[in-house]
């Protein structure tokens, strides 16, 4: 067979001077181990063709010579877009510098190994994927690198899976890290730092905040170290507009190119800031905030891994968050019981502090004794850190004025200034006035009571307060810029109250001792006999006089004597009964008199009180109180007797006066009779004088005869004896026979007389007609005798129920209002009317009243002076009994 | 026609003429100063009209006034009761034909037993 080579040939043509060509060498080499090759390549290469790998044949400088059909279906380049580049240039981008001549590939196939490994390379559509290489250099016969043969295979998918698994990886490293650190975490301001440094690496976003939600705006909390200058900034919906859509949308926002767009925050203008993605951090169905992350890199968009990434990432936050949360809580629960223990203790201390105080107040001291006690107990409070000085005040309700009753270290000024102040005066003065406690840190304006040199200071003025009064005040003194405390104002309160009872109780003690001591000097020096006795009447106390009137001079000798050694030998059964009923009863207190014997063996009378002393509802003795009452005794029988002498003599002037009446009728019947006969000139005829003078001394004896009635009447009725003699009677026939008698009296006077009745009234009436019948005639008469022209008139009439009235009303001189109160006393007569013709005894309207109120009825008069009188009756309508 | 009898029993004799005075000119007029002798003039006579004082010597004037109720015979005699105690006037008025508390007006007296003696 002929044996062919292949030669490589360079022609060139030879070059006379002129430029022109003379001749032309041929350089030829034998090439044809290299054809050789190079078909074998071409061979090898349709065999791998097939195989499904891309195949690429680069020459000796790296630059493609060939690729095979399935290079193009993988990376979208055609054979002609791919030959004379690189496969750095064509599918590295802009990732990596196109120089591959320092890698590590490339060293390696041109030193005649095979390197085997992975590209990131791009698609001609961008798109990334991974190939797992092996290229191989070809040699000639001679050794030497012609060709350089790419096979490669697609390993994008298994690549994103380790990917994937890597990231699993890193996220649960990140999880573990994150994790660890909330376990060991020192602060939250640590934790947050580690999630945004975390999450920035975890999606490969350099920049990373965490928001959290703080009253109406997101507050950023935490940030990567490369703009911690946005820490604390509060953002609100209008400034952070994508964080506050994820917020409330629950879904991260994502933005690819933040620095383009229009909403973005100048705030971040110098990271420009390209793909951001913000995600919400979410706990149960709540947002606590926001992860944001950006990145700075241009065209570099978070994917959708990384999103979920994100998501996951800010699920742990929001646990972690939680965590912290309930270890916040748990810590701030801690820190509650350390202040609860705190203030336990404190409020033991105080309570030690008011126990000491209420201890003073079982001491037996005197008041200031108290005070001083009281002052020193707080001013050594060690825990209360004022200055060792102070005083109480006393309130003084004589003066109305706080009195300084004890000090501590007060500067000898102030002894004498504050030694009174008044209500509202000064620190002290307010705060009594105020009844609230008055701090201050310095001498300010309420500080009114100063002196030259004072020194600056502040004080507590405390009021002791109990009910509505001020007892006094405590003053304290502070340091100048003292801190006021709530906890010293609680317990200066409850100290205050402590002190208020305390003194309260220690003045009751001073009144009840000063009271028992009044007592006891009472009963010592009461003239009253005062005694206790056992419930067998023994004596267990009997005070001076006591003893003085059973002739004892000691106290201890009448002890075991019995109370009824008192009285007379015959008078102790009695008196035994009387005390053993109240015993026996349970009668709270009696009253007693009974002759007691002295030790001079007189019989005095004595009026004993006796209480019983109880114990429960026992009995356990008595306690009495006597006073001798012989005088009171013999001034009551004096009394009585002269009150039976004066109802004797009264009875005995009734007596003698109608006695004396009786007596005084009889000659009147003489001189009356003996008048008229010779009037009627029964002893012969008269002359006009003799008539006139027989008319007069009729005129007399009637006044004289009248006299007597009434005397008899007022004599009566002073000594009870006149009654009553009701009877049934018409009041119109009364009224007749008035009308009858006084119609003349009247016409002798040229006087109308009228009667009326008033047909209200019953038809019968039940009263004492004659006396009624005596008293109507009595004012009737009275204003006949009182009326020169007019008219008389009585009226009788129902005007109310139950009552009846008789008027008698005259158009006479009427009675002056002065004299009108008098005019029912006795001898009371009017002084402007009286003439010798109506002149009475003076008793005439004095009986007509005491008859009046005697029927249970009352007499009112109404006059005017020159007018007329009305006197009006009023009785009651009355049945007789038993109808 | 006879006068009409009137017994006047009154111990004080002015009373007594006066009554007798004042009674004359329409009464035949009998006078007793004395209870029990009026009393026993009584079983003797029956007045027609008795004028009585009641403090008498002897037999009080209740006493006769009581004798003379208590009998049937004197059912038509008449008595005026003079006195001069308010209180015995009050206790005999219903016992009394008529009871006058002295002093006593002649004119009145004549007046009341004229009219008491003409009512049978």
């Amino acid at each position: 067979m002929a044996h062919y080579y292949w030669e490589s040939a360079t022609i060139a043509p030879v070059l006379d001077q002129d430029n022109q060509v003379v001749n032309y060498v041929a350089i030829k080499e034998d090439i044809t181990s290299r054809r050789e090759v190079e078909s074998q390549l071409r061979k090898l290469s349709r065999a791998v063709e097939q195989s499904g790998n891309t195949i690429i044949i680069m020459d000796r400088t790296g630059v493609i010579e060939y690729v095979n059909p399935k290079f193009t279906e993988v990376t979208g380049y055609t054979p002609e877009e791919a030959i004379g580049k690189s496969p750095a240039a064509l599918m590295q981008g802009v990732e990596t510098p196109t120089d591959f001549t320092q890698d590590e590939w490339w060293l390696t196939v041109n030193e005649g190994h095979i390197w085997q490994g992975e590209f990131r390379n791009h698609r001609k559509d961008g798109s990334v994927f991974w190939e797992s290489a092996s290229i191989a250099p070809v040699q000639s016969r001679d050794g030497e690198i012609t060709n350089f043969i790419e096979i490669k295979q697609d390993v994008t998918e298994q690549k994103v899976l380790q990917e994937q698994l890597q990231k699993q990886n890193d996220y649960l490293s990140i999880l573990h890290q994150v994790t660890l650190d909330l376990l060991d975490r020192r602060n939250l301001g640590d934790l947050l730092k580690t999630i945004v440094n975390h999450s920035a690496a975890l999606l490969d976003a350099p920049f990373s905040e965490l928001m959290l939600l703080d009253g109406d705006d997101l507050l950023v909390r935490a940030a990567t170290d490369n703009h911690l200058e946005i820490l604390g900034e509060r953002v609100n919906r209008q400034q952070a507009i994508l964080s506050w859509k994820a917020f409330d949308t629950l879904q991260p926002v994502l933005l690819d190119d933040y620095s383009a767009w229009p909403g973005r925050r100048e705030t971040y203008n110098e990271f420009s800031l390209h793909a951001v993605a913000d995600f919400p951090v979410i706990a149960g169905d709540r947002c606590l905030g926001i992860l944001a992350l950006g990145r700075n890199q241009a065209e570099y968009p978070f994917t959708p891994e990384q999103t979920q990434t994100g998501i996951l990432f800010a699920r742990l936050v929001a646990l972690v968050l939680d965590n912290v949360n309930l270890y916040d809580s748990a810590v701030q629960e801690i820190a509650e019981r350390e202040r609860a223990q705190t203030s336990l203790q404190r409020s033991h201390q105080q309570q030690q502090v008011i126990n000491s105080l209420l201890k003073i107040s079982l001491e037996d001291r005197s008041m200031d004794e108290v005070l001083d006690a009281i002052l020193n107990e707080i001013l050594s409070i060690d825990w209360l850190t004022i200055s060792p000085k102070g005083g109480i005040f006393l309130f003084n309700d004589q003066t109305n004025l706080l009195d300084l009753r004890v000090h501590r270290n007060l500067s000898p000024h102030l002894q004498v200034l504050c030694s009174k102040v008044a209500l509202g005066q000064c620190l002290c003065g307010r705060a009594a006035l105020s009844r609230e406690i008055q701090f201050s840190d310095c001498l300010d304006d309420r500080h009114e009571i100063r002196y030259d040199g004072i020194e600056e200071h502040g004080h507590y003025n405390i009021p002791i307060v109990q009910g509505e009064s001020t007892l006094g005040v405590i003053v304290l003194y502070l340091p100048h810029g003292y801190q006021k405390a709530d906890d010293d104002l609680v317990f200066l309160r409850s100290a205050a109250d402590a002190i208020a009872g305390l003194l309260r109780r220690k003045q009751a003690e001073i009144l009840l001792l000063e009271s028992e001591v009044r007592f006891r000097q009472i009963v010592e020096n009461a003239s009253d006999i005062i005694y206790r006795a056992d419930m067998n009447g023994n004596f267990t106390y009997a005070n001076p006089s006591a003893l003085k009137l059973m002739g004892f001079t000691n106290e201890r000798d009448v002890v075991g004597k019995n109370y009824l050694d008192l009285t007379t030998p015959e008078f102790r059964n009695k008196l035994k009964r009387v005390y053993d009923h109240q015993y026996l009863s349970k009668t709270q207190s009696t009253y007693y008199e009974f002759p007691a014997v002295t030790m001079d063996g007189e019989v005095v009378w004595v009026g004993q009180n006796v209480q019983l002393i109880m114990d429960g509802d026992q009995v356990i003795g008595f306690q009495a109180v006597a006073r001798n009452i012989t005088q009171l005794k013999q001034a009551q029988e004096a009394l009585a007797l002269s009150r039976d002498q004066a109802l004797e003599a009264s009875r005995f002037k009734s007596q003698l006066v109608s006695r004396v009446s009786h007596e005084l009728r009889t000659p009147l019947g003489g001189i009356l009779g003996y008048t008229e006969l010779l009037q009627y000139e029964a002893f012969g005829p008269l002359n006009p004088a003799q008539q006139t003078a027989l008319h007069n001394i009729v005129e007399s004896t009637h006044f004289l005869t009248n006299t007597v009635n009434d005397l008899l009447d007022q004599a009566q009725i002073e000594s009870k004896s006149l009654s009553l003699h009701n009877t049934y009677f018409n009041p119109l026939t009364l009224l007749e026979k008035i009308d009858t008698t006084m119609s003349v009296l009247a016409g002798k006077k040229g006087l109308a007389f009228h009667t009326e009745i008033s047909t209200d009234l019953p038809g019968e009436l039940y009263a004492d007609e004659k006396r009624l019948q005596q008293v109507i005639i009595n004012l009737a008469g009275n204003a006949i005798k009182f009326t020169n022209e007019g008219e008389v008139s009585v009226r009788i009439s129902a005007p109310v129920p139950a009552f009846w009235t008789v008027e008698v009303r005259d158009t006479g001189v009427g009675i002056p209002l002065d004299e009108q109160e008098n005019i029912f006393e006795p001898f009371r007569q009017v002084s402007n009317a009286i003439t010798r013709e109506n002149r009475g005894s003076g008793l005439g309207l004095a009986i007509v009243k005491q008859l009046v109120e005697l029927m249970g009825g009352q007499i009112s008069l109404q006059s005017e002076l020159g007018r007329g009188s009305v006197f009006t009756i009023t009785l009651p309508l009355i049945n007789a009994p038993g109808e | 026609m006879p006068k009409p009898l009137a017994l006047v029993v009154e111990d004080d004799p002015q009373l007594n003429q006066i009554f007798t005075l004042t009674l004359f000119e329409s009464f035949e007029v009998e006078t007793i100063s004395d209870g029990t002798q009026a009393l026993e003039r009584l079983t003797e006579i029956v007045p027609d009209l008795v004028v009585l004082d009641i403090n008498l010597p002897g037999a009080s004037g209740a006493e006769i006034l009581e004798a003379i109720r208590a009998n049937a015979r004197f059912d038509s005699v008449k008595v005026i009761l003079a006195t001069a105690s308010t209180h015995q006037a009050k206790e005999l008025q219903d016992k009394a034909d008529i009871v006058l508390l002295k002093p006593i007006s002649p004119i009145q007296l004549r007046d009341l037993a004229e009219r008491l003696s003409r009512v049978k």
